[in-house]
C-alpha cells in the first residue's frame, strides 16, 4: 500500500465501539437493509451489496436511510418482529468480516419529500389523503415544524406535527434502537440535524415558527434530535452508540435556493456561529459521533455534490466543527481518500465519509491497499443510476416508478444493488463479435464480452477510443469523466481486446462474414433544423469544447441555442473558468428541462446561472443567424444579439449503421439519445444475452 | 359455496401459472431464447415490465409478512 493512505487503515473509536479503519460509507438512498419506501421487510438486495462493502474493507458501513414510519403501509420500524429475526444471522456474518454496521434512522422528510405528482394531489385533498391514509398518508410524510413551503411540488405546504406525534415517533426511535441492538447492530446513525430532512427543519429557525418546547430558542428547535438520542440511550443502554448525521452549514440563501461554493451570501438555514453552539447541545444529549457535511435540499449540491463542486467542498467547515466537539467527527462530500489521509495523519479529522464511490467500484479500498488506485473505475458524480429525483419548473417530482423504487443503483456500474439481473456468466458457445465504434458503449460491450469469454472486435473510425463523451469530458471541471475515459482505456488494453482505429464500417456487409454476431455502437449526431436561417453557421459542441475553441480569444460572447444540460455545462465552463459571456435561449420553460437529471446536479446549473448573470431567455428561439448576429425571438419580441458564435445545443439524433437483422444489435445512442446509464445498461442488456 | 370454491380454484391456478412463469424467466437458457425470439427491444421491455410488476406485487405480501407473530 502507498504510504499516504497509511492513516486510512488506523482504529478509532465511536463511543466504546471500535471501528477497524477510517473508512465510512455514508448512508445512500434505496441501499438499505429494510426497504426503502415499501413496507419494512428484510432486503436481501441492501444484504448483499452490505456485505460486500465490509468484505472490501470498508471499517463503518451505514446502509441507507430508514424511516422511523414506513411510508407504505405505516408501520413502526420496531413492529417487523420476523425482520429482526433475519437479521441476527446476517449480523453475525456481518462481523466476520471486523466491519461495524449502524443503520440509519430519520424522522421522515417533512417539506423535502420528493413527492410525484399522485402523492401531490394526494397531499392537496384532505378527503383523498384521508382515504389513502391506512396505505399511505402523504399529508403526514410532508409534515413538518411548522407549515412550510414543499422542496419539489407548488402550491404544496406541510402540516405542523402535534406534540403527540413528535413524543410518539421519539419513543419508536428507541424502540427501534433496542431491537436493532438485540440483533448485533453496532449502533445507530441519527438523520436529524442535515440536509433539510424533518428533524432538520426543526432546527433551522426559518423553517420553525413553533412557539411550544420544540420551537423559538436553540435549544428548543434541537429539542427534538436532544430527545431522541436520551431515549436511546434509555432504551438500547448508555453505551450503544449513536452517531449524528449532521449538516454544519445550510448554505442556503431561501426556499429553493442554494449558494454557489465561492459566494458571499446571507445565510437562511443554520450557520457556523449557530453550528458552533449546536454541536455542543447535541453532544451532551448524547450524540457519540458527528458524520458532517453541508447543505439542505435547497441547496441540495453540497450534501450531494456534482463534478461542478470542488473536490472536498465541505472539509473546511468540518474541520472548524470538530475544535467545538471531543467527539469524533466524519467529513463527507467528494471527498479525496488522499487529503483525507493527510487530514487524519495531522489530527484535523477522525475519518472520511464516502458514498458513491462504493457503488461504481466494489473492489476500490482493496485496490487502495493492495496499491492499485489507478485501476479504481471513477464515480463521475451523474446520480442518474444511483439518486435520479428530477424536477424543473412547474412539476413535481419527475422521478420514474421503477426508479423510485430502486435507488442506490449506479449508471457505471449494472450490477450494484442488482447483483441477480447484471452478472456475468460465462458462455458456453464462444463467439466472435465485431463491435462498431469506440465510444463508452462500445468499450463496455467488448469488456462485458470478453470477460464472458467471448472475442470482440471494436471497430473505430477515429484515432482515439471515447466517441462523444471525449467531448462531453473536455470541460474543465470534468476530471472524472476524463479520468473514466482513461479507465476504459486502460481495462481494454488489459482484456487485450483487439482495437482496429482509424477503420470506418458503413456497410455490414462488409464484415458479416467474419464474425458470428455485430453489435452497432455508431452513436448521435447533433440535431439540425435547417428552417433557421443560417442554422449551417452553427458551431457544434466538439468544435467547442473537444477542438478547444471555448479558449479561442475571439470568442468572447456565445449563444446556446437549448438550453439543455450540455449547453448549460458549457456555459459555465464559459463563464466560470474562461471569464466570458455566454447567453442561453431556450425553448421550454426552464433549464436542464429533463427527466433523467438529478436535482442535486441540475439545480446547481440553475443556481450558478443566476448567480452568474447568464442571460437566459425562455419560452424563445432563434430565429436567424448571421455573422457576428442572431435574432433571438421571445414572448415580448425579436431584437437581434450580437455574438461571436452560436452553439447548436438542441440535441443529437440517432446515427446507427446498417439495418436491423438477426444477429445485428444496436447498443447506446443510436438507438435513442439517452445517457451513460442507458448506453451502459443496455450494453449489459444485451451482451449477456450473445 | 360451489361459485366460491371455483374462485377460489381460479385463484389458485392463476397464481400458480404466475409463480410457474416468473421461476421459468429465471432459467437463463429460457431468457437467452426470449431474446432471440423476441429481439432486444421487446426482450428488454419485457423485463422491465415484469420486473416492475414483481417490485409492485411484492408490497402488499411485505406488508402481511410484517404482520404474522
Amino acid at each position: 500500500m502507498n504510504k499516504k493512505y497509511e492513516a486510512l487503515f488506523t482504529p478509532f473509536k465511536i463511543g466504546e465501539v471500535e471501528i477497524p479503519n477510517r473508512i465510512v460509507q455514508c448512508s445512500m438512498g434505496g441501499t438499505t437493509l429494510f426497504g426503502w419506501l415499501e413496507p419494512s421487510h428484510f432486503d436481501l438486495e441492501g444484504a448483499d451489496f452490505l456485505l460486500k462493502r465490509a468484505k472490501d474493507g470498508v471499517g463503518l458501513v451505514l446502509p441507507g436511510m430508514q424511516v422511523i414510519r414506513d411510508t407504505m403501509g405505516r408501520k413502526w420500524l420496531d413492529s417487523n418482529r420476523q425482520m429482526y429475526r433475519v437479521l441476527k444471522p446476517y449480523m453475525d456474518e456481518y462481523h466476520k468480516t471486523g466491519g461495524k454496521l449502524f443503520i440509519q434512522l430519520a424522522g421522515g422528510f417533512g417539506r423535502s419529500m420528493a413527492v410525484t405528482p399522485w402523492m401531490a394531489a394526494l397531499a392537496r385533498n384532505d378527503l383523498l389523503n384521508k382515504l389513502a391514509s391506512p396505505i399511505v398518508d402523504v399529508q403526514y410524510s410532508c409534515a413538518s415544524a411548522s407549515a412550510t413551503p414543499n422542496r419539489w411540488a407548488d402550491n404544496l405546504t406541510s402540516r405542523p406535527f402535534t406534540i403527540e406525534e413528535i413524543q410518539e415517533m421519539v419513543w419508536h426511535f428507541g424502540a427501534t434502537a433496542k431491537k436493532l441492538r438485540e440483533a448485533g447492530v453496532d449502533g445507530v446513525e441519527i438523520h436529524a440535524v442535515h440536509e433539510g430532512y424533518n428533524l432538520d427543519q426543526f432546527a433551522i429557525a426559518n423553517m420553525n415558527f413553533r412557539t411550544d418546547q420544540y420551537g423559538g430558542t436553540l435549544e428548543n428547535r434541537l429539542r427534538f434530535a436532544c430527545e431522541i438520542a436520551q431515549e436511546i440511550k434509555k432504551q438500547a443502554g448508555s453505551d450503544f452508540p449513536v452517531s449524528l448525521r449532521y449538516s454544519v452549514r445550510s448554505c442556503t440563501k431561501g426556499w429553493r435556493k442554494g449558494a454557489m461554493p465561492y459566494e458571499e451570501f446571507e445565510e437562511f438555514g443554520r450557520d457556523m456561529a449557530e453550528s458552533e453552539k449546536a454541536v455542543k447541545i447535541l453532544e451532551e444529549a448524547g450524540y457519540d459521533f458527528f458524520n458532517c457535511d453541508n447543505g439542505t435540499y435547497d441547496a441540495w449540491y453540497w450534501a450531494h455534490p456534482p463534478q461542478y463542486m470542488p473536490d472536498n467542498c465541505n472539509l473546511a467547515d468540518v474541520e472548524h466543527i470538530r475544535k467545538f466537539t471531543n467527539s469524533p467527527v466524519a467529513c463527507a462530500g467528494r471527498m479525496d481518500p488522499v487529503k483525507a489521509a493527510e487530514e487524519i495523519a495531522a489530527g484535523r479529522l477522525d475519518a472520511v465519509a464516502i458514498a458513491r464511490q462504493n457503488l461504481v467500484d466494489e473492489h476500490w479500498v482493496t485496490k487502495i491497499k493492495e496499491g492499485k488506485e489507478d485501476t479504481i473505475r471513477p464515480c463521475i458524480r451523474c446520480h442518474n443510476g444511483c439518486f435520479n429525483f428530477a424536477k424543473f419548473e412547474g412539476t413535481e417530482n419527475i422521478q420514474s416508478l421503477p426508479d423510485s423504487l430502486h435507488l442506490g443503483r449506479c449508471a457505471l456500474n449494472p450490477p450494484t444493488m442488482q447483483h441477480n439481473r447484471y452478472k456475468i456468466v460465462p458462455t458456453k458457445n464462444p463467439k466472435k463479435v465485431a463491435v462498431i465504434g469506440g465510444g463508452i458503449g462500445g468499450m463496455e460491450c467488448c469488456l462485458v464480452l470478453k470477460k464472458r469469454g467471448h472475442n470482440p472486435v471494436l471497430f473505430e473510425k477515429t484515432g482515439e477510443l471515447g466517441g462523444l463523451f471525449l467531448t462531453a469530458s473536455a470541460m474543465t471541471f470534468k476530471e472524472n469523466d476524463k479520468q473514466l475515459v482513461e479507465w476504459y482505456r486502460r481495462e481494454m488494453k488489459e482484456a487485450g481486446i483487439e482495437v482496429r482505429l482509424n477503420t470506418e464500417v458503413n456497410d455490414l456487409g462488409t464484415i458479416k462474414r467474419g464474425f458470428d454476431e455485430i453489435i452497432v455502437c455508431t452513436g448521435s449526431v447533433p440535431r439540425k433544423m435547417p428552417q433557421i436561417k443560417g442554422f449551417e453557421k452553427t458551431m457544434t459542441f466538439t468544435e467547442l469544447l473537444k477542438e478547444g475553441k471555448i479558449a479561442d480569444e475571439k470568442l468572447q460572447k456565445v449563444v446556446f441555442l437549448g438550453g439543455g444540460q450540455s449547453s448549460c455545462e458549457a456555459a459555465y465552463d464559459m463563464v466560470y473558468n474562461f471569464k466570458k459571456s455566454p447567453i442561453i435561449v431556450e425553448y421550454g420553460n426552464d433549464l436542464v428541462a429533463a427527466q433523467a437529471t438529478c436535482l442535486a446536479n441540475t439545480s446547481f446549473l440553475r443556481d450558478a446561472m443566476e448567480y452568474h448573470k447568464v442571460p437566459v431567455y425562455l419560452h424563445s428561439t432563434i430565429t436567424e443567424i448571421g455573422d457576428g448576429y442572431c435574432i433571438i425571438k421571445t414572448p415580448d419580441g425579436s431584437f437581434r444579439q450580437e455574438c461571436d458564435a452560436v452553439v447548436n445545443g438542441i440535441g443529437f439524433v440517432p446515427s446507427p449503421v446498417g439495418e436491423k437483422a438477426p444477429h445485428v444489435h444496436r447498443v447506446g445512442d443510436c438507438v435513442a439519445i439517452g445517457n451513460l446509464r442507458t448506453v451502459i445498461w443496455r450494453a449489459w442488456d444485451v451482451c449477456m444475452r450473445i | 359455496m360451489k361459485k366460491k370454491a371455483k374462485r377460489l380454484f381460479a385463484l389458485v391456478c392463476v397464481c400458480s401459472v404466475g409463480y410457474g412463469v416468473a421461476k421459468l424467466l429465471q432459467v437463463e437458457s429460457v431468457r437467452d431464447k426470449l431474446f432471440e425470439v423476441l429481439g432486444e427491444d421487446k426482450y428488454i421491455a419485457l423485463d422491465s415490465t415484469v420486473r416492475l410488476l414483481a417490485d409492485l406485487l411484492m408490497w402488499p405480501i411485505d406488508f402481511v409478512r410484517a404482520l404474522l407473530p
